[in-house]
C-alpha cells in the first residue's frame, strides 16, 4: 500500500529551478493514483508547453516519487489538459510569487 | 509524454531533445570572452571613434569580433540549445554541430587577425573557413527545423533569420572578392555590398532571431498565459518587407524607399513592442526581472535607432555617420537582447548540468537557478550599457570627442562586468573539467 502523504512530501523536495516553487505547491501535480499494488500513476503538467525543464522536472518528479514508503513502480504522465494556470497554485506559492 | 521508474535508481537527468552540454556551452563560452575582449578593444580604440575615422582595420576587426566572435557565437550556442525546446524537434546533427565549433573557432580568430592587419590573403583563407562554418550551421538548423511541426510566427522568424545569414554571409563573399580584385566589376558596387551585407545581418538574421526567440522567452520567464498572439504575423510580414524595401532603395537609390523601409523597420519594432507589454501585463510572475526590462528597452532602442535611421537621411554625416547608427543598433538592440537573455540561459545551461540530478535527493530546499546568479546584479550593466550608448552616440553625432570617449569607456565597463558575472556562473575551472571529460 503506498504512502500518499509521503509521496506528497517527497514531491515537495522537487522544484521548478526558474521560479523557486516545489511541484506540489505550484499545481503542477494533477493525480496520484495507486493502480495496482506498489504501482503509482502521477498525472502532472507544466506551467507552459515547451518547458526547457520539462524532462529534469518530469524525472525528478519520477525518481522523488520512487523514494516513498511502498512504491516499486512509478508512471509520471505528463499532459497539457487542462491547462495550469496560478489558480492551481497554494497559498504558500501565491505568496512566493507575490501574488499576496 | 510518459516515464516509468522501476526502481528507484537515480540516473543522469536526460533531456531527451536537448544536445549534449558540451555543444551549446562551448559557443557561448567563446561567445563570453569575446564580449570581454571587444569592450577592452572597444575601450582602447574610443580615441580612433572619437576621430570619427570609420572603415579602418582596427575599426573592422573590432566591429566582427563583437558581431562573429561575441554575438554570432554566443546566438548559435543559444540557438542549438533553444530550438530543442521551442520547437519540440532535436538538432539533426550534433556531431556537425559539435565539429564546427573547432572550424568557426579557426576561422573568426583568422580572420580577427587579417582584418586588424589587412592582410588580403588571411581575409581570404580565413574569411572562407568562417564562411563555411556559418554555411554548416545553417543547414544544420534549415534542416532541424523544416521538421518541425510548430509553424507559427515564431518559426517563420527563426527560419528566415538563418536564410537572411545564408544572404549575409554570400554578400561577405562577393565583398571579400570585390575587395582582393578577383571580379574587378564588384568594386563599383562595394558602397552597396557593404550596405546589403549589414542590413541582411543586422536587420535580417540578428532582428529576426531576437524577435522570433523573444516570442517564446518572455512568456516563459514571466510565467505569462493568455496574451494574444494575432499581431505576430503582422510583424514577421513587415519585418520583411522592411529589410527588402531598404536593399531596394540601396540598390536603386531612391530615397522614398529609404523612408519606405525604415517606416515599416519602426512599424515592427512598435508592435512587437505591443506584444511585449501584452505579455508582461499577463504574467503570473508579480516581479519582472532587469533582463527582462533589459530586452524590453532593447527593443525600445532598437525603434530610437531606426528614427536616427529616418534623420540620418538629411543629415550629411558621411560614413561615420552610417557607423554611428550601426554601432547604435548592433549595441543598442542586439547586444543589450543577447545579454538580457544570457542572464536566464547560461545559469539554466549550468544549472541543468551541475544540480538537476541532485535536486531530488537534497535534503532540504534544493540548488536553484536563482542561487546560481541574482539577476538583480545585471541593472548596473544595462544602466550602464543604455547610458553609454546614448551619451557616446550623441557626442559622435556632435563630434564632442571627451563625450565620444566617455561613452565608449561606459559601454566598455558594462560589457566587461556582464562577462565577468558570466564566467563567474560557468566557474571555468569546473567547465574545463566538465568539457574534457564529455567530448
Amino acid at each position: 500500500m503506498i504512502d500518499m502523504d509521503d509521496v506528497r512530501a517527497k514531491l515537495q523536495q522537487v522544484y521548478d529551478p526558474e521560479i523557486g516553487v516545489n511541484v506540489v505547491d505550484l499545481g503542477l501535480i494533477y493525480k496520484m493514483e495507486e493502480r495496482e499494488e506498489g504501482s503509482l500513476y502521477i498525472e502532472m503538467t507544466m506551467t507552459t508547453p515547451g518547458c526547457p525543464a520539462h524532462d529534469m522536472i518530469s524525472e525528478n518528479v519520477e525518481w522523488a516519487a520512487a523514494q516513498a514508503s511502498g512504491v516499486a513502480m512509478v508512471y509520471v504522465d505528463v499532459v497539457w489538459d487542462p491547462p495550469w494556470s496560478p489558480e492551481m497554485m497554494s497559498i504558500d506559492a501565491r505568496r512566493e510569487l507575490g501574488f499576496i | 509524454m510518459q516515464t516509468s521508474a522501476g526502481a528507484p535508481v537515480m540516473g543522469g537527468i536526460s533531456t531527451s531533445q536537448s544536445p549534449p552540454f558540451a555543444v551549446p556551452i562551448r559557443y557561448m563560452l567563446l561567445g563570453v570572452i569575446c564580449f570581454g575582449l571587444f569592450a577592452v578593444d572597444f575601450a582602447f580604440q574610443s580615441l580612433t571613434f572619437s576621430r570619427g575615422v570609420p572603415g579602418t582595420p582596427s575599426v573592422v576587426a573590432l566591429t566582427h569580433a563583437l558581431t562573429l566572435g561575441a554575438l554570432l557565437s554566443f546566438v548559435m550556442g543559444a540557438v542549438y540549445q533553444l530550438t530543442t525546446v521551442a520547437f519540440l524537434i532535436p538538432i539533426a546533427s550534433v556531431t556537425v554541430a559539435r565539429w564546427n565549433f573547432w572550424i568557426y573557432l579557426i576561422g573568426v580568430v583568422g580572420l580577427f587577425t587579417s582584418m586588424s592587419r589587412w592582410w588580403p590573403l588571411g581575409l581570404l583563407v580565413f574569411g572562407f573557413v568562417t564562411v563555411i562554418s556559418l554555411y554548416l550551421y545553417c543547414a544544420v538548423m534549415l534542416t532541424s527545423l523544416v521538421k518541425t511541426k510548430a509553424r507559427g510566427p515564431m518559426f517563420g522568424f527563426v527560419l528566415s533569420a538563418h536564410v537572411y545569414l545564408i544572404l549575409a554571409v554570400s554578400v561577405a563573399v562577393l565583398l571579400v572578392l570585390a575587395d582582393s580584385g578577383f571580379v574587378p566589376t564588384l568594386n563599383l558596387a562595394i558602397g552597396q555590398l557593404i550596405a546589403t551585407h549589414i542590413v541582411l545581418a543586422a536587420g535580417g538574421f540578428f532582428t529576426f532571431l531576437i524577435l522570433g526567440f523573444s516570442l517564446k522567452l518572455l512568456p516563459m520567464f514571466t510565467l505569462a498565459h493568455g496574451f494574444s498572439t494575432w499581431r505576430q504575423k503582422w510583424t514577421l510580414r513587415l519585418a520583411h518587407v522592411s529589410v527588402w524595401v531598404i536593399i531596394a532603395a540601396i540598390w536603386v537609390a531612391i530615397p522614398i524607399l529609404f523612408w519606405l523601409g525604415v517606416i515599416c523597420g519602426l512599424l515592427t519594432l512598435i508592435i512587437h513592442l505591443w506584444d511585449m507589454e501584452d505579455i508582461i501585463k499577463n504574467r503570473m510572475r508579480k516581479k519582472v526581472e532587469w533582463p527582462i526590462w533589459g530586452g524590453v528597452s532593447a527593443v525600445v532602442m532598437g525603434s530610437f535607432g531606426l528614427c536616427l535611421f529616418l534623420l540620418r537621411l538629411f543629415w550629411r554625416g558621411g560614413e561615420a555617420g552610417w557607423q554611428i547608427i550601426v554601432m547604435f543598433y548592433m549595441l543598442g538592440v542586439v547586444t543589450m537582447t543577447v545579454i538580457g537573455f544570457a542572464y536566464k540561459i547560461v545559469p539554466f545551461l549550468i544549472w541543468t548540468k551541475r544540480h538537476s540530478r541532485a535536486q531530488a535527493t537534497r535534503q532540504g530546499k534544493p540548488i536553484l537557478i536563482s542561487d546560481l546568479i541574482d539577476v538583480r546584479r545585471s541593472r548596473p550593466v544595462f544602466i550602464e550599457l543604455i547610458a553609454g550608448i546614448i551619451a557616446g552616440t550623441t557626442a559622435a553625432s556632435v563630434s564632442w570627442a571627451p563625450g565620444v570617449i566617455g561613452g565608449c569607456m561606459v559601454i566598455g565597463l558594462s560589457i566587461v562586468m556582464f562577462s565577468v558575472q558570466m564566467l563567474r556562473v560557468l566557474k571555468l575551472p569546473t567547465l574545463r573539467k566538465e568539457l574534457f571529460r564529455h567530448d
